[in-house]
């Protein structure tokens, strides 16, 4: 963990850097004696941890994380407990140490910022699972207004026609302001293939292929030549 | 009066010599500085800032194991926000100990 330390006195600064060499795997990155140094080093630094006394003049420790955007895990160090309450206002504060610091005591603060980062780091790969497995299902698109879900399974055919595209699928037809290159960005290619220059289809869907053309449910759409070889390198051929 | 010991500091520094002397090193500096800006705020009747400097030279008092002061300096500091000083004598007692006490360490 890469950490900063911020208190106006040097003895506490000292005995938290003291403290941190403790623990192997705590980096200290810089230390500071006002709020407004160590803002200036967020600014262009990554930091997973701050180390923040309550009491500085001028510009307290909630001042300090009231002004940054996203602040990172906080450790709060004070030699009054009547913060506390105030503390728990804040998500990024994960601990709350009184004067003067003990080593047990600073262990147990590291390990709680441990797992605040870790349940960060946790929550933020399982939203992008998430995300990307509802990527790999649906698409929605914009008509008149409203964003419509088409699953991708229930589509069959995507057909381009000046600005617009008609897509096709078990339900309903829904006409779209698009073009194929854009939509077949989004398309998963383990179902769709481009098929002729104005021809998306789900390959899952076709019936029979003849010559160059495919049969999709009742349309039958023609296979350019140049996209034919692909089609047929991904058909299950006996 | 509990007297200023160092027994907070050996058992931080598990025996590093080097970091016992850096902090008391920086103790001898900081303190009288600490002291100064208390008295100064004190003399200008500013109670609200002396009140912030003893909160600072609270963690001083803790520093040097004098659990008895550090109470005293917890009712001291709510007392200035108050502008009450009934308790400013026994803090300058506590002050003056200290002061004597660090004076003496040898680096």
């Amino acid at each position: 963990m890469k950490c900063i330390i911020i208190d106006d006195e040097a003895a506490a600064r000292a005995i938290l850097e003291h403290l941190c060499e403790q623990v192997p795997d705590l980096e200290i990155l810089e230390s500071f004696p006002n709020a407004i140094e160590g803002i200036k080093f967020l600014n262009k630094n990554d930091v997973d941890l701050i180390f923040l006394d309550i009491h500085m003049p001028d510009f307290t420790g909630f001042d300090f994380i009231d002004t940054i955007n996203n602040p990172p895990k906080v450790v709060l160090t004070t030699s009054d407990k009547n913060y506390a309450v105030d503390a728990f206002e804040y998500d990024c504060i994960v601990d709350y140490m009184v004067k003067p610091l003990t080593l047990p005591r600073f262990l147990k603060a590291v390990q709680k910022a441990e797992a605040a980062l870790r349940l960060n780091i946790t929550g933020q790969s399982s939203k992008a699972e998430d995300a990307s497995s509802s990527q790999e299902k649906e698409l929605y698109v914009n008509i008149d207004r409203r964003l419509i879900k088409i699953d991708f399974e229930k589509i069959y055919l995507i057909e381009a026609k000046g600005d617009y595209i008609f897509i096709k699928t078990e339900d309903s037809n829904y006409t779209v302001h698009s073009t194929l290159k854009k939509i077949q960005e989004k398309l998963p290619d383990s179902l769709f293939l481009k098929v002729h220059r104005s021809y998306i289809i789900n390959f899952k869907k076709i019936i029979d292929i003849e010559d160059n053309s495919v049969l999709i449910a009742k349309d039958v759409i023609p296979i350019s030549r140049s996209n034919r070889p692909e089609l047929m390198r991904r058909l299950n051929l006996l | 009066m509990e007297h200023p010991n160092l027994d907070y500091i050996k058992a931080l520094s598990a025996g590093e010599t080097a970091f016992e002397k850096e902090l008391i090193r920086i103790i001898k500096t900081e303190l009288p500085k600490e002291i100064d800006t208390y008295e100064s705020q004190l003399k200008e009747g500013d109670f609200l800032s002396a009140a912030q400097s003893v909160h600072k030279l609270k963690h001083k008092i803790s520093i040097l194991g004098m659990t008895w002061a550090y109470d005293l300096a917890v009712k001291y500091e709510e007392d200035l926000k108050k502008s009450q000083t009934r308790l400013e004598q026994s803090f300058k007692d506590v002050l003056q100990l200290m002061s004597r006490f660090v004076n003496e360490l040898n680096l």
